[in-house]
């Protein structure tokens, strides 16, 4: 097998597109035939702070198998493997993430036209969603991880704060968890639509709600004034976290899943904001292998018009315009932006 | 009728006033006060100063003296009679408030609080129960269910390292309870070197002393050499109520760990906090301690009655009621008194049977 294929290699702030050789798969490894690549909002935080070193993005990934290495006859939950077989993988490895290495591992991230699968603790699944719905796995798995760390339990009130995509996969795995209520608060009002056909009970819209304290009012009157079970921090934004704590009823748990990237410190009062109210803090890091199993399980058997999260399916040569519009107004060809994927074959992809 | 003595405080002052001991209505109990404990909460709201007046005390023991006619067992269900020594919580389930905490001395019942000779005990929800403990132990049950609640809610695990910020009354009880839940390694960050020496006897397998070990970054050097691989602890108990040891504190913790708040019972300001940095980056759990419940309780009751640890010795100073004031002022200065460490001071009233 002698296959080219292109890259995007990410550098400061620039992307460029190179054509290499596609290597082969090693014994144990998987060459996938890229279908979509997701942007997520660590990839935007850092190509804000510009990056360092050149790399090749792109941890959100769905491709077919084009090479098996000779000892890649399963996947990892043993499922058999052949070519053509639609796979998604999880970005953690034994070293550096798949998405986050450099040029010296080809095709090792999203963004390309195939995707090189060579690390020997690869979580690779085969599975049976569509490419729209399988490239949401990844996040997907982080709203597993948040409910399940949140012990959201049959019939509880759920504020989710952020309506991008981890928010949406947290308002979805709330709902799968048993809530009975959930209460999303974000923009703009196409990703609040979204929202609403995905289960959410209540929007309220920060742009037509600009100042915290009446926010506040509007937000505990949809509770009932005495806060929720469960408050998910998915903003990412710092005073979206003393503000979230103050969602949290008597003995509650406040679940932070906003802050992937270290952008500083903000106020809390340790009596007020935690003790008096007696609540719990989970710290959400991403997410492990076994939320990407129990997630994509889920992702399977769901008829909730979860592909439709996909905003925006763009070329490899357009991944630029998909950062500047998560780095801007969230618009992007004349629609709000929700999650916006690149595409080696955009006309493929079913 | 029989009367006894109350003290009121207001803004920094204590004063003594004598009240009839109202008889029990058909639900209430009254106690004679046998000791009651000063609490950090008293010396923070002391600090600040009491705007009315109040009666204080929550960390109670005492004997029945007279029971309401439809009173016949205690919370867990032993028949109680005259002369039974009981511990009762000092928040209620019947939303009529907490004893220790009352502003309305000369309305009666009056003996809302500890700090008097007699308890009345009346209010709608009242958590007491009955036990063979010596007064200088069962004086200790309050802050030792706040203990058996920050445990619980640490999920401590068998093996787990486990560090306490703080050798005060609540970090002894916690490191106490953490012994009993299993842990297998205590480290202890506190002071005075006596308080750290009783941590030792309570269950500590090491001690670091904040007055010899001066920085942060020192003492999170000294934490993590003693936790296995140098990885940090399981689960970082905060009681000292001092803003800056909760950074501190997060920074001990290993990968996955749980960080627990018991310290700040009392607004102390705010604290700049880094989320991404102090709890996800290494996915922690925090959970922050409110009080504690009947159910704490309940389940304290047999872990003290076994009197495996020398818990009287916690109690470095009695008091009789007239000296209350200067217990509060060595807490609030270099924790000495008549020449010894302060650990946990308790007040006596002076009536006998």
């Amino acid at each position: 097998m002698t296959l080219n294929g292109r890259s995007v290699v990410a550098l400061d702030q620039e992307f460029t597109v190179r054509e290499t050789p596609v290597p082969e798969p090693v014994p144990h490894g998987l060459v996938l035939r890229q279908e979509l690549g997701g942007i997520c909002g660590t990839d935007l935080h850092k190509w804000q702070q510009g990056l360092p070193t050149p790399t090749l993005l792109g941890h959100e990934s769905v491709g077919v198998v084009a090479a098996l290495g000779r000892d890649a006859t399963r996947d990892y939950v043993g499922q058999t493997l052949k070519e053509g077989d639609r796979v998604v993988y999880h970005p953690r490895n034994s070293g550096v993430a798949y998405g986050y290495r450099g040029p010296e591992f080809p095709f090792s991230g999203g963004f390309a036209d195939y995707i090189a699968l060579s690390d020997p603790e690869t979580c690779a699944i085969r599975t049976t969603a569509d490419a729209r719905t399988a490239v949401l796995a990844e996040p997907f798995a982080i709203g597993t991880h948040a409910v399940m760390r949140g012990q959201v339990q049959l019939g509880d009130t759920v504020i989710i704060q952020g309506s991008g995509a981890i928010g949406l996969m947290v308002l979805i795995c709330a709902r799968l968890s048993g809530a009975a209520r959930t209460i999303v608060i974000g923009g703009p009002a196409g990703r609040l639509r979204l929202a609403e056909r995905l289960g959410a009970h209540v929007t309220v819209d920060i742009e037509t709600h600009p100042d915290p304290a009446a926010r506040r009012e509007v937000v505990l009157d949809c509770v009932g004034g005495e806060g929720a079970d469960v408050v998910f921090e998915c903003a990412g934004f710092l005073p979206a976290v003393p503000e979230g704590m103050e969602y949290v009823k008597q003995d509650g748990t406040f679940v932070e899943c906003g802050h992937f990237v270290d952008i500083g410190e903000v106020p809390i009062n340790p009596a007020r904001h935690i003790l008096i109210p007696n609540i719990r803090i989970e710290g959400i890091w991403g997410s492990r292998f076994p939320h990407f199993v129990r997630g994509l399980a889920l992702l399977e058997q769901l008829d909730w018009p979860i592909a439709d999260m996909v905003s925006h399916i763009l070329p490899l040569e357009r991944v630029r315009d998909g950062f500047e519009a998560l780095n801007g107004t969230y618009r992007l060809d004349g629609s709000d932006a929700v999650k916006i994927a690149v595409a080696s074959d955009p006309t493929r992809v079913t | 009728m029989q009367s006894g003595r109350l003290i009121v405080a207001k803004d920094q002052d204590f004063a003594i006033r004598e009240y009839d001991v109202p008889a029990p209505a058909p639900d209430a109990l009254v106690i004679r006060q046998e000791l009651a404990g000063i609490c950090g909460t008293d010396l923070h709201m002391w600090q600040n100063g009491f705007n009315r007046e109040i009666v204080l005390g929550h960390e109670n023991v005492g004997v029945i003296t007279a029971l309401g006619k439809n009173v016949t067992t205690d919370f867990v269900g032993n028949p109680v009679r005259e002369g039974d020594r009981i511990i009762f919580r000092p928040g209620t389930s019947g939303g009529e408030g907490a004893y220790g905490f009352y502003y309305e001395p000369d309305a009666p019942p009056h003996f809302v609080g500890g700090f008097a000779d007699y308890i009345y005990l009346g209010k709608k929800g009242t958590c007491f129960i009955k036990t063979s403990l010596p007064p200088e132990v069962a004086v200790l049950t309050e802050p030792f269910t706040v203990g058996v609640h920050a445990v619980m809610r640490g999920q401590i695990e068998f093996g787990d390292t486990v560090v306490v910020q703080g050798s005060g009354a609540i970090g002894l009880v916690t490191t106490i309870c953490a012994k009993v839940s299993g842990a297998g390694r205590i480290i202890v960050v506190g002071g005075p070197a006596a308080r750290l020496e009783l941590a030792r006897r309570y269950g500590a397998d090491v001690v670091i002393d904040i007055e010899e070990v001066g920085t942060a970054e020192e003492r999170t050097e000294l934490v993590l050499d003693a936790t296995p691989g140098r990885r940090g602890a399981d689960r970082v108990f905060e009681c000292a109520g001092f803003l800056p040891a909760t950074p501190e504190g997060l920074g001990y913790l290993r990968q996955d760990g749980t960080f627990i708040e018991v310290g700040h019972f009392v607004d102390m300001g705010t604290l700049e906090f880094n989320i991404n940095k102090s709890l996800m980056v290494r996915n922690c759990r925090l959970e922050a301690i409110w009080g504690s419940g009947d159910d704490h309780f309940v389940r304290a009751m047999p872990i003290l009655e076994k009197l495996e640890f020398p818990y009287a010795d916690m109690v470095s100073h009695v008091l009789p009621l007239e000296r209350v004031k200067e217990g509060f002022l060595a807490l609030n200065g270099d924790y000495r008194l008549g020449g010894d460490t302060v650990i946990k001071i308790a007040v006596g009233s002076a009536v006998t049977d």
